[in-house]
C-alpha cells in the first residue's frame, strides 16, 4: 500500500488509526459508520488471527469451533458458550475473549504472535453488533455482470471500464488526468502490445492521422503484428516456468521451443482462451489431437526435472506431479494450493483429500523420476515431416530387404564353408580338456562347518553334512606363468577316507550356489622369488601433447593417435604433435603440463627378467588413465591438487618389454601427472579375473555373476551331476619358488544352496583358454554339449556365429546390413522432438501421501476438484479434459477473472487484484471488485476473446490518461491502484533489452525457431556448471540481435543481464515479477558490451539518417530513442555533449576507436572515428535515459 | 522545499536497491509493529523492512563459509574410536535401522564401517577434539561452538543445499542472505547487502537459486563479487572511455533525468538517479576493496592469500575486507567436498584449501575486534556415512550422504567459543543428544543478528512465510 509514499511519511503514522489503513483502498477512506462488510473486512481478521486453529483444517481446529462457517461460528460449543452471538457482543464469546487480560484466557494466544489491533477489535465487535452477516468469499462466487455505476462526468468515459473507474476516483475526491500527448500514448501502446518502441515512420503517420479513430487504428495494427504473440508468449513463459533446462543438479539442455513457438502462433492467431487452456492442460486427450494440439500440452513438462545421482525416482515423481497441480492452481485459478500439499489448507476451503484429488489428474503421466535421457525425457513427440516419414518407409523397406538376403547367407547349408565348421568346432572341444593340473588342498577353513579334506583323485570334499557357506583354501601351484582357473563341481561322495556316510554328496534338487570367488596369489618361497625377479629397467619418458578438446570431458573421452596406435616415431594432429623424449624426467617426478582442455600422452617400456607384480604410485590433477600392455589399468577423472601416490595400481609386469601408457587430461588450469613405481616386487597379489564361463548357466545364473561382487548374483545349478566353470586372468601368474593359491568361495544371498560339498581346482598354462572363454555363452555350450543331443535351433546358432566370425563373405553382408539399419536410426534419430503429455492406458492409484511425503502412502484417492470453489459436473470425463472444462466451465468464479486480471497487471502494473498470485482469503481485496467482474464476464461473453479484451482495456479513457503525477495524486494515490492516471513503470528485462536493439536497428525481427545464446561476459557458467555443460555455446552473427524472449534460460544461471533486471529463474510459476530499481542495473546499462554495442549502431544510424546538422540528429536521435521531440534545454545538454565528445575523440583517436569496436559487428570504415565515436557516447546516453526503459 | 528535493530526501535514505512498485512499506508496517526499543537495525546505510531489532543484537553481520559437496564430520569433527575398531564391519542393523540411504550405496552389498583415516587430538583450553586435517582451526578453537549433531531432511545434494539456505527443499524461497538483506538491510550504501564468494571448481553443480531472493524483491538476492576480473559484472568502462568521460556522460543522464522527473513527477525517476550515482561511487570505491595487494605482507601469509587468485583463501581475506565495510551478508561457497570415493586424499586437499583461510578469517576478526559483533559459520548441506562407498581400502575408501548427523561450527557474534553441544552414537550415525535441525541453525543466526525468527516474515501466496516455517527453536546453549 505505502510502496511509494516516502519512507518519512509513513513512519509517522502510528496506532490506533494505522489499522485504518491497513485495510487497503478498499476501505480506507469511508467512515466507521458505514456497515462493516463480511468479505472486505471481518473475514480477512478472522482469516489471519484466528482461521489457523478455528478454520477449515480439521486437524488443527481447537475447542470444536470453526469460524469460517456461518452455523457453526453461531452454534453452541461444548464449554455452553457460542462464539457469535448475533446482535449481542456483550454475548458472543469471540468478543469476549479477545478483550480477556489473562495471558492463558486471551485470543489470539500470545505464542501465535498474531495480535489484534485495537482497530480490528473495534470492526469484529461491530459487525457483530451490526448481526454477524457471513457471506461466501468473494472470489469463490460467479461473477455477475454489473451495471454501470452513475458517474458525475459523464463526457469522460470512452467505454464501460471508465465508468468504473470514474465512479471510484469521484468516491475518493480525485480527478483523471488529462490524456496523455499523442507521442507518449503511441510509444506507452507500442511498447504494453509488442514489446517494441515505435519506429519514427510509425510516429510519423500517426501524428499526422488526424481521423477520430487514428488511435483506434494503431491498436488493431498492433494486434495483427507478429510480435504482438512474443509479447504476450512472454508474460506465459513466466507462467508456465518456461526453461531449457532441467532445472534440478546438473540442469542440463532439453528442448521445449516448438511450444513455445505454439504461445507465440496462438496469441497471434488470437486463439480464444478456452482453447489456449484445453489444448495446454489436454490436447492429447482431444479427438483425433493435431500435432498442435499435442505440443500445446509441453506447458506442463516445463515442470523441473533431476538426474542426480542417489536421487529416488519415486520422490522426484512426486514432486513433479505437486508442481503441476499447484501451477495449475496459480496460472488458472489465482490460488495457492502448495500448503494442502501436507494438510487442509488453513484459510481456503481446499482439504488436503482434495489437493490429491487434483493431483491424481497429473498423476497419470508415463514419466521417469529420474531424468536419464539424453535429451528429452519421456513422453515426447517427433516432428517429423510427411517426406521425412516416407524417406523413412524407405529406409525400413531397404532394410527389410537386406535382412531377407542376409538371413540366406547365415543359414542356409554351404559345403565349403560347413566343412571349416566341423574342424573348428573339433579343436575347441579338445581345447577345454587338456592341459590342466588339479592343485593340492594345504589347509581350509570353513564357516560354522567341519574341515575339508582331499582325496586321492584330487576331488575335495566336506568331512561330514555341512551349512557351510564359505571356503577358505589354501592350495598348492607351480611357478606358471597360470593363465586359468578351474572349478570342477563333482558328484558323488568326496572318495576321502571318511565313509562312514552316505550323505556327502552335492544335495540333491537343491544343487549348489556359488556367488563369488576371489583369489590371491602369494609366492611360497619369498626369497627365491624376489631372487628371480632380477633386475627391472625402466625407459626413457616420451611426451606426446597437447591433443586439444572441446572440452575436460571430451579430452578424457576421445581416444586420441596414441591411444589407438602407439608409434613413437608417428606423429599426430596433421603433425603438430610428436613424440617428445624426456630422458631428463626421473621415476616419482610430479610434472605439470599446460592447456585448457587438454589431453598428455606419456609412454615409457619396463622391463623386466621374469614376470612379476609391481606396485605403480599415481597422481594426476584431473583426468589420469593408465594402459599396460594395451590393457587400461586406471581410469579416473575429476580436480583434484596433483601428488605421488594418489592412485596404486599393481602392474602385472610379463618377462621381456612392458609397455606403459599414461594419459593425464584436464579442463582449466594446469594439469599434470605423477608416476613412481615401487622398488620391490610384490609377493603377494589378489588375482584379478578377466573373463568367467561355465558349461551350464541356468535360470539366469551366469558364470559372469561370479565376477561382479554382487551377492545374489553367481554360478550355480540345483542338479546333482558334474559342472565345471573356468576363468581367464589378465596376465600369466605365479612365482619362481612355487605358488600358493589362496581360494576363497563364497555362497552369497542367491540361492537357498550352499557352496559345493565336492568339487575339484585346477590351474592351466594354456594360452587357448581365452579364446575358448571368450566365446559367447550359448556357443560354448553347445560346443560343450557334443554328447548330448544338440537341438536345431542351437545348431543353427552355432552355423551363424561360425560364419560371422570366419566368413568374410558374411561379414560383409552383415556389414552392410548394419550401416543401412543405421542410416535408417541416424535418420529418425535426428528428427526434432519436444516435451508432451500423456496418460498411462491403465489409470494409476493416487493416495493421499501423509504430511505430503511421497512414501507415507494415506487413503486412495479418486480424481476430483476442491468442490467449494466450483462444483464438479458428472458430465465431465475425468481425466485433465474434463480439468479444464471445470476451469472454463462459464460459471467458474476464478478462471476469467483471473485471467483478466493478469492482463490489466501487464498494462498497468498492478492488477485490480493486487496479489495477482492469491485471490483466496488471504489475497487483496479487489480495488474495483465491480470492473473486475465486468471484464471477466465480458471476457467469458467475447468467447475468451483475449485481444478483445485487451483491445477493450487500451482503448479506454483510463489507459490514455498523461502518466504525470501531481502532488495530490501521489500523496492521495501512491501506487495508482484507483488509476487516477496512466501506467508508467520500467518495462521487463527483455524489454530494457529489446528497445536497445530496436532502436539501434541491431534487432534481427525474426519470429520463432530455437533459443539464441546471446553473447555474455565469460566463464558465467564454467563457475558454477558441471563438466560437460560449462561452456557458454556463444550464438554467431545475427543470433546476438534477436529479441529477449528468445534467448537461452538455463535455469540455475539466467541470462546475466536479465536476472539484474528483476527476471525469475522460471524454477517455478511466476504471476508476478517484482522491479528493482538498483545500480547493478545502472552498471549494467552502461558497461555490458551489448549496450555499448548497440549505442554505437544507434550512433551510426543517426549519422546517416539524421541528417546533416547537429540540431537535427539530436532530433531523430530523440525520436528513434523516446519517440517525441527534444525541449530546447535537452537539445542544449546534447549539443553540449557533443561537442566535448567530438573535441575529446579528435584528440584521442585510439580511445574513440576502441570504443566503436564493442561487440561483434563491425563499424564501417566511411565515417569518421571521433564523430562515431562521440554519437557512441550520446546514443549510450539516450539509452541510460529513466525516459527510455519505462513505458509511459 | 522543492516537491523534488522532498521526494529525494525521503527516498535516498531507502534508496539503494530499494524495491520498486511493490509494497514493502505496507508490509513492514503490517507485521512489524513492534516498539522502537533498541534503535533502527541500521543507523546509516539503508534500511530494512524492520523497524526495530526484536531484541539487542549480538552480531551485526555474517560470514557464511559454505564447503559445497558436505564434508565428512567423522574425518573433521567428530571423532568416533569405535568406528575404527569396527572397520570393515557390516553397519550393525540396530544403528542403521532401515533407515533410508540413497542409490549410490542402496545396492552394496554391505555397509563396511570405516573409521577415520585421521587421528584427532585435543585443542585449546576448552580441549575440544579436532582432526589433525585441520590443525588450523585447532588453533581458534576457543573461539569457536562445534555443533555435533547438526541434522537436515534431504540427502541429496541439490535438495540439501537449497533446503540448508532456504529452509525448504523446493526451489522459490528467499536464502537467509536474503532475508538478513529484506529484514535489516545494509549498513554500508555504496555495496550490496548480501555479497557472495565462489571458489573450487571441481565439485558439486551450483544453482543460482543457493543465493537468490526466492519471492523477495530480486534487489536482496546475492550479488557475486569476483575475486578476478570484473568483480562485479559490467563494472569496467567500456573501453575507450576513461572516468573522467564517464562522469561527464554520467552528468548527462543525470540533467536529463531530473528534467524528467520535473515534468512527470514520478518518484521512481529520483530513485533512478540516486542509483547511477550509486554505481558511480561503487566503480571508484570497489576495486579499491577488492585489492589485496593493499593488504600487509603478514595478513596475506595468515590467510595464504595470493592477490590475483580465485581462492578460498582470497575470499575469506575479501569477506574480512567486506564486513569491515558493513556488508550485511557475506557468503563464501567452496566447492569439492563430496567424497564419494578417495576421501582421505579429498579431505587432505581440501583441507589444505580451506583450512588455514578459515582460521585466518577468525584470528584476524578477533585481532581487529571486528569478531565480536561478526557471526562466522563453517559447514556443508550434510554429513557423510560412517560406513564405506565402494571399495573398503586402508588407503583410500568412500562416504555416502548422510542427513541424520553432521558437524558444523559457528563463532563471533552472539556464540560461545569453546563449546561442543550435541552429541552422536559410537559410530557417528544417529543423534544422542543436543540435536539442532537446519530451522534451529537458522533461528540461531537470526537470533544473533537480532531478529526473532517468528517475527521476520513476508506475505506471498497468501501466507506470511518465513525463513523457518513453522519450526526452529535458537540454539540457546551455544549463545555466549
Amino acid at each position: 500500500m505505502a510502496a511509494n509514499m516516502p519512507a518519512a511519511g509513513w513512519r509517522w503514522r502510528r496506532l490506533p488509526w494505522v489499522g485504518l489503513i491497513l485495510f487497503g483502498l478498499g476501505a480506507g477512506l469511508e467512515s466507521r459508520s458505514a456497515p462493516v462488510s463480511y468479505s472486505r473486512e471481518v473475514k480477512p481478521i478472522l482469516s489471519e488471527h484466528c482461521y489457523a486453529c478455528h478454520g477449515p483444517d480439521e486437524k488443527t481446529r481447537k475447542a470444536g469451533l470453526r469460524l469460517d462457517r456461518e452455523d457453526e461460528a453461531r452454534m453452541a460449543l461444548k464449554s455452553g458458550h457460542r462464539a457469535v452471538v448475533a446482535g449481542d457482543a456483550g454475548a458472543s464469546a469471540l468478543v469476549s475473549r479477545i478483550l480477556e487480560s489473562d495471558p492463558d484466557e486471551i485470543m489470539p494466544p500470545p505464542d501465535m504472535k498474531k495480535p489484534l489491533t485495537p482497530a480490528k477489535v473495534a470492526t469484529l465487535r461491530q459487525w457483530i453488533h451490526e448481526g454477524a452477516r457471513f457471506e461466501g468469499h468473494w472470489a469463490y462466487l460467479t461473477p455477475k455482470r454489473p451495471e454501470l455505476p452513475e458517474i458525475r462526468e459523464t463526457g469522460w468515459p470512452i467505454n464501460e471500464l471508465d465508468h468504473f473507474v470514474l465512479a471510484r476516483l469521484e468516491q475518493e475526491g480525485l480527478k483523471p488526468s488529462s490524456p496523455a500527448p499523442k507521442e507518449k500514448l503511441l510509444r506507452r501502446v507500442s511498447l504494453d502490445l509488442t514489446g517494441l518502441p515505435p519506429t519514427v515512420e510509425e510516429l510519423d503517420a500517426f501524428l499526422a492521422d488526424n481521423d477520430g479513430k487514428a488511435y483506434e487504428k494503431v491498436v488493431d495494427r498492433l494486434l495483427a503484428s507478429p510480435h504482438y504473440g512474443e509479447r504476450m508468449a512472454q508474460m506465459w513463459l513466466d507462467l508456465a516456468r518456461f526453461g531449457e533446462t532441467q532445472g534440478y543438479h546438473h540442469d542440463r539442455h532439453r528442448d521445449l521451443w516448438h511450444w513455445r513457438d505454439w504461445v507465440i502462433r496462438s496469441f497471434n492467431e488470437n486463439k480464444p482462451y478456452d482453447q489456449f487452456t484445453t489444448e495446454q492442460l489436454a490436447g492429447d486427450l482431444l479427438p483425433n489431437p493435431t500435432r498442435d494440439q499435442l505440443v500445446a500440452t509441453g506447458f506442463h513438462r516445463n515442470e523441473m526435472t533431476t538426474s542426480e545421482g542417489g536421487a529416488l525416482p519415486e520422490e522426484y515423481s512426486v514432486k513433479y506431479v505437486v508442481g503441476r497441480v499447484d501451477t495449475t492452481a496459480r496460472v488458472w485459478m489465482g490460488t495457492s494450493m502448495a500448503c494442502a500439499e501436507c494438510h487442509d489448507h488453513k484459510y481456503d476451503p481446499i482439504s488436503q483429500k482434495e489437493f490429491y484429488r487434483l493431483f491424481a489428474f497429473f498423476n497419470q503421466v508415463p514419466e521417469n523420476g529420474l531424468d536419464v535421457e539424453e535429451l528429452n525425457p519421456v513422453p515426447k513427440l517427433t516432428l517429423e515431416s510427411d517426406a521425412d516419414r516416407q524417406r523413412l518407409t524407405q529406409l525400413e523397406s531397404e532394410v527389410s530387404a537386406m535382412e531377407a538376403a542376409v538371413k540366406l547367407v547365415l543359414e542356409a547349408p554351404q559345403t565349403e564353408w560347413d566343412a571349416g565348421q566341423v574342424a573348428w568346432e573339433k579343436q575347441h572341444r579338445e581345447k577345454h580338456v587338456g592341459g590342466w593340473s588339479a592343485l593340492r588342498l594345504v589347509s581350509s577353513a570353513v564357516t560354522e562347518g567341519p574341515t575339508l579334506i582331499q582325496g586321492p583323485d584330487q576331488a575335495i570334499g566336506l568331512d561330514a553334512k555341512s551349512e557351510g557357506r564359505t571356503y577358505e583354501l589354501t592350495l598348492s601351484a607351480g611357478e606358471g606363468p597360470l593363465t586359468g582357473l578351474r572349478l570342477e563341481v563333482l558328484p558323488g561322495a568326496t572318495g576321502g577316507t571318511n565313509t562312514n556316510t552316505n550323505t556327502h554328496t552335492n544335495p540333491g534338487a537343491d544343487g549348489f550356489f556359488v556367488a563369488r570367488v576371489d583369489a590371491t596369489v602369494k609366492a611360497r618361497q619369498p626369497d627365491v622369488a624376489r631372487a628371480a625377479a632380477g633386475k627391472l629397467r625402466l625407459g626413457t619418458w616420451h611426451v606426446a601433447g597437447p591433443f586439444k578438446a572441446g572440452s575436460a570431458r571430451e579430452a578424457f573421452d576421445k581416444a586420441f593417435g596414441p591411444e589407438s596406435a602407439l608409434d613413437t616415431r608417428g606423429t599426430y594432429e596433421d603433425g603438430k604433435v610428436r613424440w617428445e623424449a624426456k630422458s631428463e624426467r626421473g621415476d616419482g617426478d610430479v610434472v605439470v603440463l599446460k592447456g585448457e582442455n587438454t589431453a598428455h600422452y606419456l609412454f615409457r617400456t619396463i622391463t623386466v627378467e621374469s614376470p612379476q607384480v609391481r606396485l605403480a604410485h599415481l597422481g594426476s590433477a584431473e583426468g589420469l588413465q593408465v594402459w599396460l600392455n594395451g590393457r587400461r589399468v586406471l581410469s579416473r577423472n575429476g580436480a583434484r591438487a596433483l601428488a605421488v601416490d594418489q592412485d596404486l595400481v599393481r602392474l602385472w609386469l610379463q618377462r621381456g618389454e612392458n609397455r606403459l601408457i599414461i594419459k593425464a587430461t584436464q579442463g582449466g588450469g594446469a594439469g599434470g601427472y605423477a608416476f613412481r613405481l615401487g622398488s620391490e616386487p610384490l609377493l603377494e597379489a589378489p588375482l584379478e579375473f578377466a573373463a568367467a564361463a561355465a558349461d551350464v548357466n541356468p535360470e539366469g545364473r551366469s558364470a559372469q555373476g561370479l565376477l561382479d561382487g554382487n551377492p545374489g548374483t553367481g554360478w550355480g545349478a540345483s542338479d546333482n551331476l558334474a559342472h565345471t566353470a573356468w576363468w581367464r586372468v589378465h596376465e600369466g601368474f605365479g612365482f619362481a619358488g612355487g605358488t600358493e593359491l589362496r581360494v576363497r568361495l563364497e555362497s552369497g544371498t542367491g540361492g537357498t544352496a550352499g557352496v559345493p560339498v565336492r568339487f575339484r581346482l585346477a590351474t592351466t598354462e594354456a594360452e587357448a583358454l581365452g579364446s575358448f572363454l571368450e566365446l559367447p555363452e550359448p556357443i560354448r555350450g553347445v560346443l560343450l554339449s557334443e554328447a548330448l543331443v544338440v537341438s536345431e535351433a542351437q545348431r543353427l546358432a552355432l552355423r551363424k556365429y561360425y560364419r560371422q566370425k570366419f566368413i568374410s563373405e558374411v561379414q560383409q553382408s552383415e556389414r552392410l546390413l548394419a550401416s543401412r539399419r543405421k542410416e535408417r536410426d541416424d535418420f529418425r534419430n535426428s528428427w526434432a522432438s519436444t516435451m508432451v503429455m500423456r496418460d498411462v492406458e491403465k489409470p494409476k492409484d493416487t493416495f493421499l501421501l501423509v504430511r505430503g511425503q511421497y512414501n507415507n502412502r494415506g487413503e486412495k484417492v479418486t480424481m476430483g476438484v476442491p468442490e467449494q470453489l466450483y462444483r464438479w459436473n458428472e458430465a465431465f470425463p475425468n481425466n485433465r479434459l474434463g480439468l479444464a472444462k471445470w476451469l472454463l466451465d462459464p460459471s467458474h468464479p476464478l478462471t476469467s477473472r483471473v485471467a483478466v486480471n493478469q492482463y490489466w497487471q501487464k498494462l498497468f502494473g498492478t492488477g485490480i487484484v493486487k496479489t495477482t498470485e492469491e485471490f483466496g482469503s488471504q489475497g487483496d481485496w479487489p480495488s474495483h471488485p465491480d470492473l473486475l467482474d465486468w471484464l471477466a464476464t465480458e471476457f467469458i461473453g467475447s468467447g475468451w476473446n483475449i485481444k478483445a479484451v485487451q483491445r477493450r482495456i487500451v482503448l479506454s479513457a483510463t489507459y490514455r490518461q498523461d502518466s504525470v503525477v501531481s502532488r495530490e495524486a501521489l500523496e492521495k494515490d501512491p501506487e495508482n491502484r484507483l488509476f487516477s492516471r496512466g501506467p508508467r513503470f520500467r518495462v521487463e528485462a527483455e524489454g530494457v533489452r529489446d528497445i536497445a536493439m530496436s532502436v539501434s536497428g541491431l534487432l534481427v525481427p525474426k519470429v520463432g525457431g530455437p533459443s539464441v545464446f546471446p553473447y555474455q561476459p565469460a566463464g558465467l557458467w564454467g563457475q558454477v556448471s558441471f563438466e560437460g555443460t560449462r561452456d557458454y555455446p556463444q550464438s554467431d552473427g545475427s543470433e546476438n540481435y534477436r529479441r529477449g524472449l528468445y534467448t537461452y534460460w538455463r535455469r540455475s544461471i539466467p541470462y546475466a543481464s536479465f536476472t539484474i533486471f528483476d527476471a525469475p529463474t522460471r524454477e517455478t510459476c511466476t504471476v508476478r515479477r517484482p522491479r528493482t530499481n538498483t545500480p547493478l542495473q545502472a552498471l549494467n546499462l552502461m558497461n555490458d558490451p551489448v549496450y555499448v554495442e548497440a549505442a554505437r549502431a544507434l550512433g551510426l544510424r543517426i549519422l546517416k539518417q539524421g541528417g546533416a546538422t547537429p540540431d537535427s540528429r539530436i532530433e531523430y536521435a530523440f525520436r528513434v530513442c523516446l519517440g517525441r521531440l527534444p525541449a530546447q534545454r535537452e537539445r542544449d545538454v546534447l549539443r553540449a555533449a557533443l561537442q566535448r565528445e567530438v573535441g575529446r575523440f579528435a584528440e584521442d583517436r585510439e580511445a574513440a576507436n576502441r570504443l566503436i569496436h564493442v561487440g561483434t559487428t563491425r563499424p564501417p570504415v566511411d565515417v569518421d572515428i571521433a564523430e562515431l565515436a562521440a554519437w557512441t557516447v550520446l546514443s549510450s546516453t539516450l539509452l541510460n535515459l529513466d525516459e527510455t526503459i519505462n513505458k509511459g | 522545499m522543492s516537491f523534488e528535493s522532498q521526494i529525494n530526501q525521503a527516498l535516498t535514505r531507502r534508496a539503494f536497491f530499494r524495491r520498486g512498485s511493490i509494497s514493502l512499506g505496507s508490509m513492514a508496517l503490517a507485521s512489524l509493529m513492534g516498539p522502537r526499543l533498541f534503535g533502527a537495525p541500521a543507523q546509516t546505510g539503508v534500511p530494512g523492512a524492520l523497524t526495530s531489532f526484536h531484541h539487542p543484537p549480538k552480531a551485526k553481520r555474517v560470514i557464511y563459509l559454505f564447503q559445497s559437496g558436505a564434508p565428512s564430520h567423522l574425518d573433521l569433527f567428530d571423532y568416533k574410536p569405535k568406528l575404527r575398531e569396527m572397520s570393515g564391519v557390516d553397519l550393525p542393523e540396530s544403528v542403521r535401522m532401515g533407515q533410508r540411504i540413497t542409490g549410490m550405496t542402496s545396492g552394496q552389498k554391505n555397509l563396511l564401517c570405516v573409521g577415520s583415516a585421521f587421528d584427532f587430538r585435543k585443542h585449546g583450553k576448552c580441549g575440544m577434539e579436532i582432526s589433525d586435517a585441520l590443525p588450523h582451526l585447532g588453533k581458534v578453537v576457543d573461539e569457536i561452538a562445534l555443533l555435533k549433531a547438526v541434522h537436515t531432511d534431504p540427502i541429496n545434494h541439490d535438495p540439501a543445499v537449497t533446503y540448508l539456505f532456504s529452509g525448504h527443499q523446493q526451489p522459490g524461497r528467499p536464502t537467509l542472505g536474503a532475508w538478513a538483506s529484506y529484514g535489516l538491510g545494509s549498513e554500508n550504501s555504496n555495496l550490496p547487502a548480501f555479497i557472495v564468494l565462489l571458489s573450487g571448481r571441481g565439485g558439486q553443480s551450483l544453482q543460482s537459486r543457493y543465493w537468490g531472493s526466492g519471492f523477495l524483491p530480486s534487489s536482496h538476492q546475492g550479488v557475486q563479487f569476483r575475486g578476478v576480473g570484473d568483480p562485479v559484472l559490467f563494472f569496467s568502462n567500456p573501453p575507450g572511455l576513461s572516468e573522467k568521460a564517464r562522469r561527464a556522460m554520467l552528468d548527462d543522464v543525470q540533467t536529463l533525468n531530473r528534467f524528467q522527473l520535473e515534468r512527470v513527477g514520478d518518484p521512481e525517476i529520483a530513485t533512478r538517479i540516486e542509483q547511477y550515482e550509486m554505481a558511480f561511487r561503487m566503480q571508484t570505491s570497489v576495486p579499491e576493496l577488492m585489492d589485496l595487494s593493499k593488504e600487509s605482507g603478514e595478513t596475506l601469509e595468515l590467510y595464504g592469500a595470493k592477490p590475483g587468485e580465485a581462492s578460498f583463501a582470497n575470499n575469506c581475506l575479501l569477506a574480512r575486507r567486506l564486513v569491515e565495510r558493513g556488508v550485511r551478508f557475506v557468503k563464501l561457497i567452496h566447492r569439492d567436498w563430496d567424497h564419494h570415493g578417495g576421501l582421505p586424499d579429498g579431505i587432505r586437499t581440501q583441507a589444505k584449501l580451506t583450512d588455514q583461510p578459515s582460521a585466518a578469517l577468525i584470528q584476524d576478526l578477533k585481532q581487529r575486534g571486528l569478531l565480536d559483533d561478526t557471526l562466522v559459520v563453517w559447514g556443508g548441506e550434510f554429513g557423510r556415512t560412517s560406513y564405506c562407498q565402494g571399495e573398503l581400502r586402508k588407503e583410500s575408501f568412500g562416504r555416502d550422504h548422510h542427513p541424520r548427523c553432521y558437524s558444523l561450527w559457528l563463532a563471533g557474534g552472539g556464540i560461545k567459543g569453546g563449546v561442543t553441544y550435541g552429541q552422536t552414537d559410537d559410530l557417528g550415525y544417529n543423534i544422542v543428544d543436543g540435536g539442532v535441525h537446519i530451522h534451529d541453525l537458522h533461528a540461531t543466526i537470526l537470533h544473533c543478528l537480532g531478529v526473532d525468527h517468528e517475527r521476520l516474515t513476508y506475505r506471498f501466496l497468501g501466507r506470511d512465510f518465513r525463513l523457518t516455517d513453522i519450526a526452529g527453536k535458537v540454539v540457546r546453549n551455544i549463545l555466549a
